[in-house]
């Protein structure tokens, strides 16, 4: 078995409560510090991630014109799987 | 109309969460145990790489370190495992409001009224296997039956990450050959017995004649003969039913050896207190009281007795 290197980095989320109770991410703060705005969500379905290493309420939302994964863990904290870790 | 039961049980549940958390420890024998710095605790959970090594439930853990020198311990996080019971109880609360729960990790289903809408029992169970997957990145394993104890049998009958189905038409094929002991309720004395008895497999015990297991086991032998034969009915419970508490008891693993009566005792009042405390919580008063030791070598004993009155306080 290859060392697998953990790919979970846990990031800063800009969210937007509705009135009706829905959870919308805006933005994200890498670890670096740069912010990648989201462009829209594409779809929100309760998954988990085996490579990051987690579950919960999974965002494929759409920054800079590419999809990415966010994740919502239920403990108040949001991941991404990170390409490079 | 047939009744369509399921039995769900998640496989290794604690130790498979912790591999889905901790990525790195895939492939390496796991134990979900307490703290092995401190001397302190047990294996409460293992993945198959430490089940294989010989690693048991309720080991302590320097002995599963002896058996497995290569094995990972990590600390148990109950909140997140009630967390998972409760996410996959929320899957099955969308094919059914008749389930009993069997512990965190186990649940009987009761399907018969979701047919017309969700599909048959094994098209529900397909579902569910595929859901919990998904979205929570553990797996199960269900047995599809007519009644609960053969579901359960089924859902042991083939681990990790499968569907037993056992109808009318094969439970002599799958279900009689195994032994007694997989039968619910069949512990290490009525297994003992039965043995004695030269009843070895469930078939053989579906065979028996019930006045003979009743003449061993009292009424425990009625219903020892319509678990083997399948004709067990008990209902599965509805979401929110709580059974009744039938005994309360609390229990300890020390980080040293407990050499004096005076380490005894301390540690026998900490127990009684909590006992005590949650028998008042209940409105509860006990008659009967028993305590278990494990000592090193390893031996277990154990003591039970009626009290004088019923009692509810440390010191009764």
């Amino acid at each position: 078995m290859g060392e697998v290197k953990n790919c979970k980095v846990y990031v800063d989320v800009d969210v937007e409560f509705s009135s009706e109770g829905r959870m919308r991410p805006k933005w994200i703060r890498w670890r670096d510090g740069r912010i990648f705005e989201i462009d829209r969500v594409k779809q929100c379905v309760r998954a988990a991630s085996r490579k990051a290493g987690g579950a919960g309420i999974r965002y494929t939302v759409v920054i800079g014109g590419q999809e990415s994964q966010l994740y919502y863990e239920e403990n108040y904290r949001w991941f991404v799987e990170a390409k490079n870790p | 109309m047939e009744r369509v039961v399921l039995h769900s049980d998640m496989n290794n549940c604690y130790a498979s969460i912790e591999l889905l958390h901790h990525p790195e420890l895939r492939g390496r024998p796991l134990v979900v145990g307490g703290d092995p710095e401190a001397r302190h605790g047990i294996v409460l959970a293992k993945d198959q790489f430490a089940k294989k090594a010989g690693v048991k439930t309720g080991m302590a853990l320097w002995q599963a370190k002896q058996i497995c020198p290569e094995v990972v311990f990590v600390p148990p996080r109950m909140g997140l495992y009630l967390r998972f019971s409760r996410l996959v109880r929320e899957i099955y609360a969308d094919y059914t409001d008749m389930q009993e729960p069997f512990g965190l990790d186990e649940c009987w289903l009761d399907v018969s009224q979701s047919g017309s809408y969700k599909g048959d029992g094994m098209t529900i169970a397909k579902e569910i296997r595929n859901r919990i997957k998904f979205e929570l990145g553990i797996t199960v394993s269900i047995g599809v039956s007519w009644n609960k104890i053969f579901a359960k049998l089924g859902s042991d009958y083939k681990k990790p990450d499968a569907i037993t189905e056992i109808s009318r038409e094969n439970y002599r094929q799958i279900v009689w050959p195994l032994q007694v002991e997989d039968l619910l309720y069949v512990g290490r004395a009525t297994q003992k017995k039965l043995n004695l008895y030269g009843i070895h497999m469930i078939g053989e015990l579906a065979r028996t004649d019930p006045e003979l297991l009743h003449r061993w086991f009292g009424k425990m032998g009625y219903v020892l003969s319509v678990f083997a034969n399948g004709e067990d009915q008990t209902p599965v419970s509805m979401e929110d039913y709580h059974a009744p508490i039938k005994s309360i008891g609390n229990s300890t693993t020390t980080p040293r050896d407990l050499t004096t009566d005076m380490d005894v005792k301390i540690i026998v009042y900490a127990l009684a207190e909590s006992v005590s405390a949650r028998l008042c919580e209940n409105n509860f008063k006990c008659q009967v009281a028993e305590t278990d030791q494990e000592c090193r070598r390893p031996c277990l004993r154990s003591g039970a007795g009626r009290l004088p009155g019923s009692a509810g306080f440390v010191h009764e």
